[in-house]
């Protein structure tokens, strides 16, 4: 359990970064280093070089666009954790931090690593495809900005470009009359979760839901957006009803804490409490 | 006031709790160099041959062994409480044309550097392995065209007890149920793993080996066995130890090999085992199913029992591998009259790694099927379980109680003191069972599906043959107790040191204990089988005792009175009756320092004693767990609402350790019940070998803990004290899974099998026809 040999730069700034990583085609980020560095103890990943982003400028930074809410990819998820601008615009955000293992894990763990890491399992990421959010990247042809939908590709796999880093994370904020909500079934508290649902409505005044954003994790091999749940609850279906169809087009894997089926029946029961949670929250 | 009983702080912890323990890691050596063993990646293979040349050609490496280097006919790890009957499925020192488990070490690498060239090096070692068919599970080894683990057959032994005549017992009684109950494989887990330093000490041609162990004698007269030095020329030292639970309780083929390398390396080596290797080649626990059969009568009366236990003990025979089997089937009626038993335990070889005791080896599996049974009876009569727990319990009355079992290792089992039924009672009353019968009630009404259960177990405790105890004297009256227990974490020192203040009224802060030195203490077992407080306080009370007469002898000479007339009380030896003549201890001590004339009927310069305490048989400490869980139906997770236990190991030293002691064993009897196993695949491949995937509890699983007393003394040492630190462990899983077996029982859930989780559960819902 001890990484092979790799070289390691830690630059200052993005252009610096990204001349590093152009000049070494096994070169890996290093941003929290939480998933990163397990990877390493056990030899699953063998970069040659690892680019440190701790001390590149301008990557730890929440700025409220209005309408928008814009993360630096270097910020810690502790810090937007308990960040007020980030509670106000985006709460599922917060409560959604709050399952990301431990404290101490959230001290070290970024915003923008959990995203790019992309583990199927993971919150942050399906966060930013619940609420139809998109990542900038910076690589040695330019910027360029990718949607939620188009950035989750596959197991741990993004559309994220060798040579590229995540330089934000860009949500959009929250309206009136919204509820969230997080349900996750994990065996121990911290966990991974087996199955989770994320969760944001919006009601108008008359009390209907106007805006449903639905994601379930743990169910593929990437985070997955439940629109025909999301359809059926903007259609005036009962979060019992609008539940059911949560299995739809998954097949999730089985593994030593949970076969396939399984998992899809906590699809339902996930969604279901998540949308009950979040109704009763906007109301 | 006395200090024994009282509950005063460890006096451990300041340096500990400071960062100044010297745990294996911790210790650094001039010119030292690092050690991996290259392992198997192969559940089953040949070994076809061994190229070690890249590595040997690497400038950092020190030396290579493969089994080809080791000396001819160095004989397999002993396993010593075999019986006539089982097969020599031993394991050796490292793999030579066969490996059986994934992680059995097949060569070593030494290099110059860290672990981490170490394990660069690891790799350049290339074994030519020729995969061979595995098997994994106890059912898949039995089954006729099975893979064999070694030859002949994959059952390496089958053991058979009865009392009374069960089949006919099991014909006449006028009701009968069949069930199987599957405990997993977990293990003990230490924070600390095992690592091993080796030192070549050339002036004394043999060795100094630090070890993470719980048995530093027993390495010792292992080393010496096979490295063939004479016993002098050997010294192990086992420094502070992060936790062992019995995972470190036997010399591993890691420490031989390394004594086998060192006069060749000249150089202090060192071996950390790093957590993957753990969970690879440091042994596990409980892999054990039981088929029952119960007989029993309209009143829940049960008349007999057949029980088939099945162990899937791993590729090889460790130091003491039938201990599981044994103790699953012999304590399984535990606290209950069971007159016709008829118990077979079989022993199963796989390709997984292999097994030795872990914290509450075997009573864990027994108390699980036993306490599901007696629910599954009183369900069948409709009686309360706890009425009916306590029809069926030996009254306070019967004690020493012959049980009829026994084995060649622990002896006969006799049951040495107690009182089950208050014991229940206590723990029902504290845990609130009718107010929570009500709770529950309305919970349902709600649709919430709230439960309680009752784990009772008995267990065997401070198993012998022996242990030492040495207490000295120094002439400033301050004091050393030297014992052959070797602290893994529990507390020795506070004990030990509170045995001795209350024997000779020294100050507890004059007292220091010294442990884990082959050097420096003569003789001695270890700790494991809940036995440091029996078997080894008891020698350091006699030893202590021994320092009193002697003290005694001594001022009498000095205050011209008759030893009779003398008494020892508050570090003071006085005339009886006149407190204003006396001497302390100190001033005594210095009487026979030497230098001057011994007092008459005095013949030795020191004031010094040892008692090597041999206990007649062992002490049955026994507790009664109460948990109350609430089961999600939907999703099946299970959440602990409360846990309470009521506990009788006899005299408490220290009741604020004891209360530690069974916390942190109910902790593990909660992974037990909810989440830790060791899963292989059918390949034998390990699926979870790292904390991420292997799930012990952490602080977040813990529920509400209660923790009570029962104190019935044993007759069998001089304190009466019985073993403490397995009893939290034995019970909860019992008690946890017959809480939700309570929760689901209006659907009619079978729960016959741990880990309870969320999917366990869930499908043992859905299994309802
Ligand atoms: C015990 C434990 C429990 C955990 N539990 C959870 C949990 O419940 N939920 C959860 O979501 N996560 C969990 N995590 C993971 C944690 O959130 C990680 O912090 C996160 O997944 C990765 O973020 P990081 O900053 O540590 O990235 P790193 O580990 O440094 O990097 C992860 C990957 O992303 C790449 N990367 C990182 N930053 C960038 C960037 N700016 N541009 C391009 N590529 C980049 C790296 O090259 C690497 O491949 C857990 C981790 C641990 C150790």
């Amino acid at each position: 359990m001890k990484p092979p040999d790799f070289d390691y730069v830690a630059p200052t700034s993005v252009d610096d970064a990204i001349k590093a990583l152009g000049s070494d085609a096994e070169a890996k980020v290093l941003a929290g280093g939480q998933s990163l560095i397990p990877l390493l103890a056990f030899r699953l990943a063998g970069p040659s070089l690892l680019v440190d982003l701790a001390r590149v400028d301008g990557l730890d930074h929440i700025t409220d666009e209005g309408d928008r809410l814009v993360i630096g990819a270097m910020t810690r998820q502790r810090r937007a954790e308990r960040d007020p601008v980030v509670a106000e615009r985006c709460p599922l955000l917060v409560e959604s931090l709050r399952h990301v293992g431990h404290p101490q894990i959230r001290s070290r763990g970024t915003i923008g690593g959990s995203v790019a890491h992309a583990d199927p399992a993971a919150e942050l990421p399906a966060v930013v495809l619940a609420l139809g959010g998109r990542v900038h990247v910076t690589g040695h042809s330019g910027d360029r900005t990718i949607e939620a939908e188009d950035l989750f590709q596959g197991f741990l796999s993004t559309s994220i470009e060798d040579g590229e880093i995540l330089t934000a994370v860009e949500v959009p904020a929250s309206g009136p009359r919204t509820g969230w909500s997080v349900v996750e079934i994990a065996r121990r508290p911290g966990d991974y979760a087996l199955c989770g649902a994320l969760c944001q409505l919006q009601l108008d005044d008359a009390g209907a839901v106007v805006d449903a954003h639905l994601a379930l994790i743990g169910v593929g091999d990437r985070p997955m957006r439940a629109h025909a749940v999301e359809a059926a609850v903007l259609g005036g279906a009962s979060p019992v009803e609008a539940a059911t169809l949560a299995p739809d087009g998954l097949s999730p894997g089985s593994d030593v804490h949970a076969s396939s089926d399984y998992r899809l029946h906590l699809a339902t029961v996930t969604s279901r409490r998540a949308l009950t949670q979040a109704l009763e929250s906007a109301a | 006031m006395s200090l024994f009983g009282a509950s005063i702080r460890r006096k451990e912890d300041p340096r500990l709790l400071q960062g100044n323990g010297r745990y294996l890691s911790d210790i650094k050596l001039h010119g030292m160099v690092h050690a991996v063993f290259v392992r198997s990646p192969h559940a089953h293979a040949l070994i076809r041959g061994i190229d070690s040349s890249a590595a040997a050609a690497d400038p950092r490496v020190v030396c290579v062994l493969t089994p080809d280097d080791l000396p001819v006919g160095l004989p397999p790890l002993p396993c010593i409480d075999a019986e006539e009957t089982t097969k020599p499925f031993n394991q050796p020192i490292l793999a030579t044309d066969k490996v059986r488990f994934v992680g059995e070490p097949v060569a070593l690498v030494v290099v110059e550097g860290d672990r981490y060239i170490a394990e660069d090096i690891a790799g350049l070692v290339d074994v030519d392995y020729e995969p061979l068919p595995a098997v994994s599970t106890a059912e898949a080894a039995v089954a006729p065209d099975a893979p064999l683990v070694h030859f002949d057959s994959n059952v390496v032994d089958v053991l058979e007890y009865s009392v009374g005549d069960a089949s006919s017992a099991l014909a006449a009684a006028p009701h009968t149920l069949s069930e199987r109950f599957i405990t997993q494989r977990y293990a003990g887990t230490p924070l600390e793993t095992r690592g091993v330093i080796v030192e070549w000490d050339e002036p004394r041609r043999g060795l100094t080996m630090w070890s993470s162990t719980q048995v530093p004698h027993s390495l010792k007269a292992t080393l010496v066995g096979y490295l063939g030095l004479p016993e002098n020329a050997v010294r192990v030292i086992a420094p502070d130890v992060g936790g062992a639970f019995g995972v470190k309780l036997q010399p591993y083929p890691e420490e031989i090999v390394l004594g086998l390398a060192a006069e060749q390396v000249g150089r202090p080596i060192k071996w950390v085992e790093d957590r993957y290797e753990h969970f690879l080649a440091s042994t596990h626990g409980r892999e054990q199913y039981h088929d029952v059969e119960v007989g029993y009568d309209d009143d829940g009366r049960i008349l007999a029992i057949h029980d088939h236990a099945v162990t899937n003990t791993g590729a090889y025979l460790q130091r003491l591998t039938l201990v599981e089997p044994f103790i699953g089937v012999s304590m399984l009626s535990g606290p209950y009259v069971i007159e016709h038993q008829q118990l077979v335990s079989t022993v199963v070889m796989t390709n997984t790694t292999p097994l030795n005791p872990f914290r509450g080896v075997g009573h864990v599996q027994a108390a699980f099927t036993m306490e599901r049974i007696v629910d599954l009876v009183a369900a069948a009569v409709g009686v309360d379980p706890g009425e009916v727990r306590k029809r069926n319990m030996f009254s306070k009355d019967v004690f020493p109680l012959h049980r009829g079992i026994g084995n060649v290792l622990a002896g006969e089992i006799i049951y040495d003191s107690g009182d089950y039924q208050e014991c229940l009672r206590r723990a029902m009353a504290a845990a609130e069972w009718d107010d929570f019968r009500r709770e529950q009630e309305s919970a349902r009404a709600e649709g919430r599906y709230k439960g309680i259960g009752i784990g009772f177990f008995v267990e065997e405790t401070g198993l012998g043959p022996y242990e030492s105890g040495r207490v000295r004297v120094e002439p400033s009256g301050q004091v050393i107790v030297f014992t052959g227990a070797c602290s893994s974490g529990q507390g020795h020192d506070t004990v030990l040191a509170q045995i001795t203040a209350d024997e000779l009224g020294v100050e507890f802060d004059d007292i220091v204990v010294v442990h884990g030195d082959t050097d420096l203490v003569a003789s001695g077992v270890g700790t494991y089988a809940s036995r440091s407080a029996p078997i080894g306080g008891t020698a350091v009370r006699h030893a202590a005792g021994s320092i009193k007469e002697q003290a005694i002898r001594i001022a009498a000479e000095m205050l011209e009175a008759s030893p009779q007339d003398i008494e020892l009380i508050g570090g003071e030896v006085r005339v009886k009756g006149s407190p204003g003549s006396s001497v302390s201890l100190a001033q005594v001590a210095g009487r026979v320092a030497p230098g001057q004339p011994l007092p008459a009927g005095v013949d030795e310069y020191t004031l010094d004693a040892t008692d090597v305490y041999h206990p007649p048989t062992n002490t049955f400490s026994y507790g009664c767990h109460v948990a109350t869980v609430e089961v999600d139906i939907d999703s099946g997770v299970v959440t602990l609402l409360r846990h309470v236990v009521v506990n009788d190991s006899g005299t408490l030293i220290n009741p604020l350790l004891v209360d530690g002691q069974v916390q942190g064993g109910v902790a593990l009897g909660i992974g037990g019940a909810l989440l830790e196993e060791i899963v292989y695949g059918d390949d034998g491949q390990p699926l979870n070998a790292n904390f991420m995937d292997y799930l012990v509890p952490a602080i977040g699983n813990m529920p509400e803990m209660v923790v009570e007393h029962m104190i019935v003394p044993t007759p069998l040492n001089a304190d009466g004290m019985k073993g403490a630190g397995e009893g939290g462990a034995v019970g909860a899983p019992a008690a946890i899974a017959n809480a939700v077996a309570d929760a689901v029982l209006p659907f009619g859930a079978k729960i016959t099998e741990t880990p309870l989780g969320p999917e366990t559960v869930y499908r043992a819902l859905q299994d309802v026809s």
